[in-house]
């Protein structure tokens, strides 16, 4: 066996530099409590300074720790709290605090290596599990908002959707931009599937599967510099999740932890509709049969007869009063609901602890017949095999379903798109009897068919939601199983596998009576496999070289491997009504698969020196073979080098003012392979010709010489402490280029091929973040007054593409490209604007219209100028309230829920030159006739129908673009720790009670959308259709402690 | 957990891990090999992609309805009228040109190497034909465009554009050497030949056939060349009856009629007063073929070209819609890529001018006769009877008289051929085509404009072709063979 041999070998380099133990050595004792809870703190790492030899407490706090004789200082440490460094006395009893930001303290780096917070030279900032878990989100993507500078997220679609992340900005002009995303040390996937701005269903992204009360930390890893061991992936930075282990009761026994919590969620915002004008055109509408046989019945648009209560055939019944509906768009969403539950028991003995935990997450979404379920089993251990020998494992189970999620983007799947296009005077508890009875009006059949305002161009919204049903379903297994082996008092080894595997299933059916269903019904459903495995082996050692000088190497190697298959069938005609099988269908069955996989083996190692404790310089170097890359290109080595100088202990500068103070500097290069696949071509598979197989030449030239990408990153920050740690200050300048970016550029179509792929382009970032925290207030009864602030400012611009080529579109909406363009910020909007003269005066046609300017240009781009977040908590005894704000400034935002809006007379907007009547007063639109005149002077009144104004301002994607600035009533939290007695006669030992809210109030320049929106999560942000309303959620939670 | 347990699954953890580490033995290269798709496939599976892909991109709703099939003033924009009043919009343009040279033409050329490589005639020969015929609908829409460079992938990835006659010449020459390669082989294309289905024969009377369109063409640029051309193939031999006809017939979902597709999404185009108002005045039984009755008053009433918005209380029902043979019931129609009718019209106008021998005023009856019946298997609702036809012949008003009355019934019967109707009457200007009110630009569109992307990515070699044909991105500027 080949495995054999490499163990032994390595093993036994091991063996051969270990020292003998046991020699001139004592004994160390001691408890540690928490600070907060006066509690015995178990699961604390008691270490001899710059040695490898560590104990763990055990669940009464207690630790025995052998040391050498001349051992000087022992670290006490644990995650989310400030380290303590002790003199090596024979007992040692310490109290600990909790301290997520701050200099001092262990956080979470790349390869899941615990690092002190002091040494880092680049940034890393925390967030802890409580943090996360106090106002649970059904997507933990979504606690980072406001929570961390330079994190930049949006949400794509309704709860349980997509959120994108980006940290510092966008680097990749092809590639993916979010960052990795790691659980206990393995990578995991953070997939989005099947989401796109022309329709489709939002099934979330991959790291939302986590449940946030599993979480003991995050930290996120800002950039490449920080994530450098990560490799390949390491540009968009890293969030790096461990969940919580086992720690037991206080008395030793079996603890149980039970959280819960129970929201209920509305619209934050829906569009302001107008409620005076009802369906129609030029004022006129009279329905027959919805389909254009009376008179604008066909159209979905509100420039029809005043809603004065007049008598109209109407599709509810002839000659119904014709009056405004003021709520029927609120009411077809319902009040959603979303239940999370946690229960926890885990036990922690002298050698070993387990953590077991069972979570639902119970969701029931504001468009009707909506429901999502999560249920996670979790099971950690970890156990002392030996004195020198353990081990840890961790196994996450989820299972994942949903029913009936809404589309989104301009689908008729998606509600929103038949409120945009919509009768302002239709009647939604009309339509909630979805099906005919037999006595509507036609085209209603009595055989179960459609009942409808409208047959030319939408369902029924609640036929829609309820007949028309899309369900998932996902199994997630994601653990590791990871062995540490102390070879002496400075060598340890350590091997770990993890695995991150997932299926997913998912059905979409269109029902018979559907707009456009031509069969009896249709339906497509698929299954797709993702796995991402990795292996690591490290060996480090730790070595103190001369006095007050420690060495600390680590050496390893990785196996990453990818694969995902998926295949699927679509059926669009049935033979028997309503009957989704493929043994059901009318017409050929259109299967498809696909398949993909890649691998990455690595070689890396580190160096760590620190001087005094308080000066650190850290060498990375990693070394990558991909199978994307061509042989010859496929092994690139990129090195990364920091320094930390806590100046305030080099200098001894601590006085009353200055408390601590680092300053800190790094400079990395990472690699990036490409996708699997690109070096040679095949021919893409045509849906079969009545049965006769169709293969096309692909459209893109393959490149057999690709090499592999290049992100260069430095960056320089300083950490502060002030007041005796009462104000702190983190700050931090970086600048990142991404070049030789493998991307398809595009080809004279002549040559036959449209793109061929190449290595060009290049985009760089550059930023400053700000943290702040402060206690501004602390009295001696107890209150304190706790604020954070993350402020962050990105600017990114394209300055290389290939050739001669101005701009790489990345996507197009509505004629406007969102480019990546030469001199201008990744995610110029470009499109055509309207026509002005140098004095900037619209230039009208002689009617009196804008005109849009034949030159197409930028427009504007979607990166934010700064986002921000500010944090407030107050507690007092028992209580504690938080409150969270966050948002951005500047950034644009194409929403053609607006342009779309008014087009369709449906927006308050709309109302516009149509306060008196149909026509009257209509728009005098100021500017220059073709005849050099100035309308709307007095003398020149050229008047426009509104109707005809909002119609043919469309076609200008200018009048859809605003400023997409916002500040958002995050969330808020009011905190009540239940009295003793009552959680001790549960067994248990402490609880809390909250009354929690997120996404409470929006401030924007926008109206009728919430500008934190996007189609997706591709880089294809800032374009805006049909919105599902962002919840409002509130509610109450419920934890108890052991 | 107690140790034992907790020993073992450490063993165990440690075996897994190192087997995983090392079980991948195979080399990296190996694990990027594609296994989704082939890396080589036959002809058989190239040439009906090759066909499809292009038919329904000439003639699609998207290149039809909203230009190649306005501008001859047989259809109509009754909404979003941009290209009736000369708008044509960028991304058509992209798509049209990527289509056909990133499409089929990139799929047809593969089929004509590997036919040559495997020293394969007929697989050749029909490549030749069908790039031939790609190729003429391209530079009848762009003028000069890259030819003898074009295709060529990585090689050249921005090709020099050739004069318009210098690629006509290579059509005539690919279509002979075409016509006289099908057939001589053995192999055959399976079921991939959506045409004719290995009837090598037809594929040669259909290469001759289309070299009779092409020397026709040059009529008035350069009849001498237009003679012996049109000659050469009428004596090689063309259509000679309607079972001739290259009709791509549709075989249901996903493929079915492009006219069809539209009218289940977006129907919002209607027939042209122009043809409406010459089928009534000749009481043309194809009237009721080609065109419904109102919704809104049951009529037979078309909606002008080239007009703006339509007027306060006109709809969509005010105008009649195009028949339901190729809309409502349209799924399984064909589309009729070249017919024994345009035949019998090429060989009277022939016939007219003195090139062949032959009565016109025969053959253009002939003609007539042959277009009214050519759908008859597919039994359309309201297709010509037989007496309607005897009876329409009779009529004064269909007796030729002279070419102008061959340009007339050659339009009527181009119906669905747009590209054709309008290559023709760019020709002959016959009939005589009035240009709507609301035209914003001199003259109706008389070729398409180079897509932006050449702009970005070819633009030297473009803008010599440009120049060369006098300022080729105007849809006003006539391409080479247009002089009059």
């Amino acid at each position: 066996m080949k495995s054999r041999g490499i163990t032994g070998l390595l093993l036994g380099a091991a063996l051969l530099v270990s020292l003998p133990l046991g020699a001139q050595e004592r004994t160390v004792t001691g408890t540690v409590t928490q600070r907060e809870t006066l509690q015995p703190f178990p699961g604390v790492e008691v270490a001899v300074k710059g040695t490898r030899r560590v104990a763990v407490t055990d669940a009464q706090g207690f630790y025995t720790l052998r040391v050498p004789a001349d051992a000087e200082i022992l670290v006490f440490s644990y995650l989310g709290y400030r380290s303590q460094e002790v003199p090596a006395e024979a007992r040692v009893d310490v109290e600990m605090f909790q301290e997520a930001i701050g200099i001092e303290g262990l956080t979470v780096t790349a390869l899941g290596v615990k690092r002190e917070k002091r040494s880092l030279g680049y940034s890393v900032q925390d967030v802890t599990g409580s943090e996360i878990s106090e106002v649970p989100e059904v997507n933990i993507v979504n606690s980072l908002k406001g929570n961390v500078a330079g994190v930049h997220i949006t949400d794509a679609g309704p709860t349980g959707g997509t959120a994108r992340i980006v940290i510092r900005g966008a680097n990749s002009i092809a590639g993916s931009n979010q960052p990795l995303f790691v659980v206990d040390g393995v990578p995991i996937d953070n997939s989005s599937m099947r989401n796109r701005g022309f329709g489709g269903i939002d099934y979330g992204n991959s790291a939302g599967n986590i449940d946030p009360a599993n979480i003991e930390a995050i930290s996120v890893l800002k950039g490449p510099n920080a994530a450098a061991l990560y490799g390949s992936r390491a540009a968009g930075g890293a969030v790096v999740i461990t969940t919580k282990s086992g720690t037991g009761a206080a008395g030793g026994g079996l603890g149980v932890t039970a959280s819960m919590s129970l929201t209920a969620e509305e619209p934050l915002r829906l569009p302001s509709f107008q409620n005076e004008y009802g369906q129609g055109l030029f004022g006129e509408f009279q329905y027959v049969d919805g389909k254009g046989g009376g008179t604008w019945d066909h159209v979905d648009e509100s420039w029809g007869p005043k809603l004065d209560g007049r008598l109209i055939d109407q599709f509810t019944g002839p000659e119904e009063p014709w009056v405004a509906r003021p709520d029927n768009v609120r009411s077809f969403f319902r009040t959603g609901a979303t239940f999370n539950a946690n229960v926890a028991i885990s036990r922690a003995g002298e050698r070993s602890n387990l953590r077991l935990s069972i979570a639902d997450m119970e969701l029931r979404g504001m468009s009707p017949g909506n429901r999502q379920q999560r249920i996670t089993v979790a099971l950690k251990g970890g156990a002392s095999l030996t004195d020198r020998l353990s081990a840890e494992a961790s196994l996450n189970y989820i299972d994942q379903n949903a029913l009936n999620r809404p589309g989104t983007g301009y689908d008729e799947d998606n509600p929103m798109q038949s409120f945009i296009w919509f009768g302002r005077q239709v009647d939604m508890d009309a339509l909630r009897n979805y099906r005919c009875r037999g006595d509507e009006p036609t085209p209603c059949k009595a055989d179960g068919g459609q009942y409808n305002w409208n047959y030319n161009y939408h369902n029924n919204p609640f036929w829609q939601a309820l007949v028309n049903t899309n369900e998932d379903q996902r199994d997630r297994l994601l653990g590791h199983l990871s062995v540490n082996y102390q070879v002496n008092d400075w060598v340890t080894v350590f091997a770990r596998a993890g695995r991150d595997w997932y299926r997913d299933q998912r059905k979409r059916v269109t029902a018979p009576h559907s707009l456009d269903d031509t069969g009896e019904g249709s339906f497509g459903e698929e299954t797709a496999y993702e796995s991402e495995t990795n292996v690591d082996l490290l060996v480090s050692a730790i070595r103190e070289l001369a006095t007050n000088l420690t060495l600390d190497v680590t050496a390893g190697a990785n196996n990453r491997t990818n694969q995902f298959q998926a295949n699927g069938v679509s059926v669009d005609k049935l033979t028997a009504p309503g009957i989704y099988t493929i043994d059901n269908a009318a017409s050929t069955p259109s299967p498809w698969d696909l398949f993909s996989k890649k691998e990455v083996r690595s070689l890396y190692g580190s160096a760590s020196l620190n001087y005094g404790g308080y000066w650190n310089v850290d060498l990375t170097g990693r070394n990558d073979w991909s199978s994307t890359l061509p042989v010859g290109n496929n092994s690139y080595f990129y090195p990364s080098v920091s320094t930390a100088l806590v100046f305030t202990d080099a200098f001894r500068l601590q006085n009353e003012l200055l408390s601590s103070g680092k300053v800190r500097g790094s400079w990395t290069r990472v690699g990036n392979d490409a996708a699997p696949y690109q070096l040679a071509s095949v021919f893409s598979a045509q849906e079969p010709w009545s049965g006769t197989p169709m293969f096309a030449v692909p459209n893109t030239l393959p490149n057999t010489t690709l090499k592999p990408e290049e992100t260069t990153a430095w960056e320089v920050g300083a950490d502060l402490g002030f007041l005796d740690e009462r104000l702190g200050f983190v700050l931090t300048y970086y600048q990142r280029a991404t070049s030789n970016q493998i991307l398809g550029v595009e080809v004279s179509r002549a040559s036959g091929y449209s793109r061929q792929v190449l290595n060009a382009g290049k985009v760089e970032n550059r930023g400053w973040e700000l943290l702040l925290r402060a206690t501004p207030v602390e009295l001696d009864n107890g209150f304190t007054w706790d604020m954070t602030v993350n402020w962050s400012h990105n600017r990114s611009e394209v300055t290389e593409l290939f050739g001669d080529l101005e701009t790489l579109v990345l996507g197009s909406y509505w004629s406007l490209n969102i480019e990546a363009r030469l001199g201008e910020p990744y995610g110029a909007f470009f499109g055509n604007g309207y026509l002005r003269n140098e004095e900037g005066d619209l230039l009208l046609t002689a009617a009196g219209m804008p005109r849009p300017d034949p030159v197409r240009r930028v427009l504007g781009n979607y990166n934010p100028d700064w986002i921000g977040g500010v944090q407030n908590r107050f507690s007092w005894g028992p209580l504690d309230v938080s409150v969270l704000v966050d948002g951005q400034a500047g950034g644009d935002i194409f929403s053609t829920t607006n342009w779309w809006g008014e087009y369709a007379g449906v927006l308050t907007s709309s109302l516009r030159g149509r306060e008196t009547d149909f026509c009257d007063p209509g728009i005098v639109v100021q500017g220059i006739l073709p005849d050099g005149s100035r309308n709307g002077d007095g003398t020149n009144e050229v008047n426009l129908c509104p109707q005809e104004f909002f119609g043919r301002n469309f076609g200008i994607n200018e009048a859809a673009i605003d400023d997409a600035s916002y500040v958002k009533l995050r969330e808020v939290r009011i905190g009540y720790e239940l009295p003793r007695a009552w959680v001790t006669a549960a067994g248990f030992t402490g609880g809390t009670l909250g009354l929690i809210g997120r996404n409470l109030y929006l401030w924007s320049r926008i109206e009728n959308i919430d500008p934190e929106t996007a189609f997706d999560a591709s880089n294809v942000q800032g374009v805006e259709f049909g919105q599902f309303p962002t919840a409002r959620s509130i509610g109450f939670s419920l934890s108890l402690r052991p | 957990m107690n140790t034992i347990t907790s020993t073992r699954l450490a063993r165990a953890s440690v075996l897994v891990a190192l087997a995983w580490g090392t079980a991948c033995t195979d080399a990296l290269t190996d694990i990027n090999t594609n296994p989704n798709a082939p890396s080589d496939v036959g002809p058989q599976f190239l040439l009906p992609q090759a066909i499809q892909g292009s038919v329904r991109s000439a003639f699609g709703s998207g290149q039809m309805l909203q230009h190649t099939g306005i501008w001859p003033q047989h259809f109509v924009q009754i909404q979003y009228p941009d290209e009736e009043q000369g708008q044509v919009r960028a991304s058509s343009m992209e798509a049209f040109w990527g289509g056909y040279y990133a499409g089929g033409l990139n799929d047809i050329e593969l089929v004509i190497v590997k036919g040559i490589l495997s020293e394969e005639p007929n697989i050749e020969g029909v490549g030749r034909i069908w790039k031939s015929w790609i190729f003429h609908i391209v530079t009848d829409l762009w003028g000069d465009v890259p030819y003898l460079q074009a295709l060529t992938g990585g090689a050249n990835t921005a090709p020099g554009y050739d004069a318009q006659s210098d690629i006509y010449n290579g059509l005539f020459a690919d279509l002979a050497t075409g016509a006289s390669m099908v057939g001589t082989g053995r192999s055959d294309f399976g079921a991939g030949d959506l045409l004719y289905g290995n009837n090598f024969g037809r594929w040669r009377k259909f290469a001759n056939s289309l070299r009779m369109r092409l020397a026709m063409r040059l009529s008035e640029v350069d009849p001498g060349r237009a003679r012996s051309e049109f000659a050469a193939a009428y004596a090689a031999g063309g259509f000679t009856s309607n079972a001739d006809n290259a009709f791509l017939d549709y075989p249901g979902s996903p493929y079915e009629n492009p006219f069809y597709e539209n009218f289940l999404t977006r129907d919002d185009n209607g027939v042209s007063r122009t043809m409406i108002d010459v089928l009534v005045s000749l009481n043309d039984p194809r009237l009721a073929l080609y065109a419904e009755r109102t919704a809104r008053d049951d009529e037979y009433r078309g909606h002008a070209n080239g007009t703006d918005d339509l007027p306060f209380g006109q709809s969509l029902s005010s105008f009649s819609r195009i028949g339901n043979f190729w809309r409502k019931d349209g799924a399984a129609t064909p589309s009729a890529v070249m017919t024994y009718a345009e035949v019998l019209f090429l060989q009277a106008e022939a016939a007219a001018r003195g090139w062949i021998s032959g009565d016109p005023a025969e053959l253009y009856m002939a003609a007539i006769e042959a277009n009214m019946n050519m759908y008859s298997a597919y039994k359309p609702a309201n297709n010509p009877s037989g007496a309607e036809i005897e009876a329409y012949l009779a009529q004064p008003a269909i007796a030729y008289r002279g070419l102008d009355d061959i340009h007339l019934q050659k339009w009527i019967a181009l119906w669905m051929n747009g590209m054709e109707a309008w290559s023709n009457w760019r020709r002959t200007d016959s009939p005589a085509l009035t240009a709507g009110p609301d035209l914003l630009i001199s003259r109706i569109p008389i070729r398409f404009s180079y897509p932006d992307s050449e702009q970005s990515l070819n633009n030297t070699n473009l803008q010599a072709a440009v120049s060369r044909q006098g300022g080729g991105l105007e849809l006003t500027t006539p391409v080479w063979w247009d002089v009059r």
